[in-house]
């Protein structure tokens, strides 16, 4: 079938959201009629979902979690298997792409400070981060363990002072960072940064509630002063926003997840947020109460500038 | 704990749904279009299929078995959530899940092709599709942030869509290695 049949168009449409009831009807006449366009839409299908698993891939396949036998809730694992939060199956991500065709040598992203929680140990700052390159956050503490090395603990959750009626099912840990020195790369809004976070669920089989992990990197224009003041009122000002989740039932304390959440930077970007989570979405309690975690943990946290293939690839990891 | 048979049976439900998995989703996404749709139908499926496992099931009774349960999971949805919308008549639904167990015979091979085809698209369309289809990304948000329209950014990437699917086509015809 040539792809200026204008029947494509109509595929579009729909799957757009923009068609019109007639249009969706006129689709159905011609799937009905004709083979060769089914066989058409169908594979128009397939492409549509390949880009979509090649976008969210993430370097360490998600099937981690299910290569434990030793699951007491399946269902919820099934479900994040629907939902192709840990399904795999595509090996080949943008990054790669990204990183092998590259001329240039990857070097360090220093504007993230400490992403393998390596330069202090014990509790890390509470709230909100004030400035650059720290973290900070919810009760958190950086630990050393003997075998595992250093690991940043999340400990427990915490209410957002700003959000009364919210209960704290969630643990937030943050940092800040400059793009000032990088604006030189970013300016033609073509560049992107990949966040990628390591996190690890130490609970053994049957302990507790679905955890859900997330890593999420903002974009915002101006100075993080007034974010600071008004968060997380103002999450929404970000001019761009990059997340990835997974679901985790716990009973895999030894197998890491590797979360990858990519954004594209906006020239008008100044700063961008780290935001890491653990969180308990079935978790319902009262306000005063806080959910407890103690058996998460982030592991090693990395920040990529990625800028375009043929105009000199740069590429700097943490 | 899980008893032995429990996770047989369990190991055997897995085996089966991961083999099955992309066929359905690319059937209940040409049938309900939205990613986003599809996602929730798809857990739906996902659920059903284990609630109902008989794990004396062989593997082509489990893809009808499975195929049905998908077919009834989208009519169900679209019945209780798209009253306002043309829903496909039942009789399409069975032309599209011909298609899709026919064609799927060589999804790797076109994955494959898929890939080499994606690396050779030009570095800004490989951006867009890598902003465009990341999770929650909304294409009106990203189309602010591009300073485009939104209908300019669904066109591009149906654009990208065809290429992509007319380089592959052209790989699998020839057989050039990838």
């Amino acid at each position: 079938m040539n792809h200026a049949d204008p029947r494509f168009d109509l595929i579009r449409r729909c799957h757009d959201g923009s068609a019109s009831p007639e249009d969706s009807a006129e689709l159905e006449a011609h799937l009905r009629a004709d083979p060769l366009f089914r066989t058409a839409y169908v594979r128009y299908i397939r492409t549509d979902l390949f880009l979509g698993r090649i976008a969210t891939d993430c370097p360490e396949p998600k099937t981690v979690p299910l290569r434990s036998a030793n699951l007491s809730n399946s269902w919820r694992w099934i479900t994040a298997m629907a939902a192709g939060l840990v399904l795999g199956m595509f090996t080949t991500s943008l990054i790669f792409a990204f990183s092998e065709r590259g001329s240039g040598t990857p070097t360090q992203l220093t504007k993230l400070v400490d992403g393998g929680f390596e330069q202090n140990v014990g509790r890390i700052p509470s709230g909100f981060p004030t400035d650059f390159g720290r973290w900070s956050g919810d009760e958190s503490e950086v630990v050393r363990g003997e075998t595992k090395g250093a690991a940043l603990r999340l400990v427990r959750a915490e209410r957002e002072s700003l959000l009364s009626s919210a209960g704290a099912g969630a643990c937030d840990v943050f940092q800040l960072i400059d793009l000032s020195a990088l604006k030189h790369k970013t300016s033609d809004g073509e560049a992107a940064l990949a966040l990628s976070v390591r996190f690890r669920d130490a609970r053994r089989e049957g302990e507790g509630e679905t955890v859900r992990f997330i890593a999420r990197i903002s974009l915002f224009a101006g100075s993080p002063n007034s974010l600071q003041a008004q968060w997380p009122l103002n999450r929404k000002e970000a001019l761009a926003v990059g997340s990835n989740q997974v679901d985790s039932p716990g009973g895999s304390p030894d197998a890491p997840i590797r979360l990858t959440a990519n954004v594209f930077v906006p020239p008008q970007a100044d700063f961008a947020l780290v935001h890491l989570v653990a969180h308990k979405p079935d978790f319902k309690a009262p306000e005063s109460q806080a959910a407890l975690f103690g058996e998460a943990f982030v592991e090693d946290v990395q920040l990529t500038l990625k800028t375009p293939l043929g105009a000199g690839l740069s590429v700097t990891r943490r | 704990m899980m008893e032995d048979s429990d996770r047989s049976q369990h190991d055997r439900f897995l085996r089966l749904f991961m083999e099955q998995e992309e066929r359905l989703r690319i059937f209940v996404r040409s049938l309900l279009f939205s990613r986003e749709e599809e996602r929730e139908v798809m857990q739906e499926i996902a659920i059903v299929l284990w609630r109902k496992f008989d794990p004396a099931m062989d593997s082509a009774s489990f893809v009808r078995w499975a195929f049905g349960v998908a077919r009834m999971e989208c009519l169900a949805f679209r019945r209780d959530r798209g009253r306002d919308r043309h829903r496909f008549g039942e009789d399409v639904f069975d032309l599209l899940s011909e298609v899709v167990l026919e064609q799927s015979q060589h999804l790797e091979e076109e994955h494959q092709a898929l890939e080499s085809c994606l690396q050779k698209l030009p570095s800004e369309h490989r951006s867009l599709v890598e902003s465009a289809y990341a999770p929650g990304v909304k294409i009106e948000a990203l189309a602010r942030t591009l300073n485009r329209t939104p209908m300019a950014v669904y066109k591009t990437l149906h654009r990208i869509r065809l290429t992509l699917m007319e380089c592959a086509q052209r790989v699998l015809s020839t057989a050039e290695p990838v």
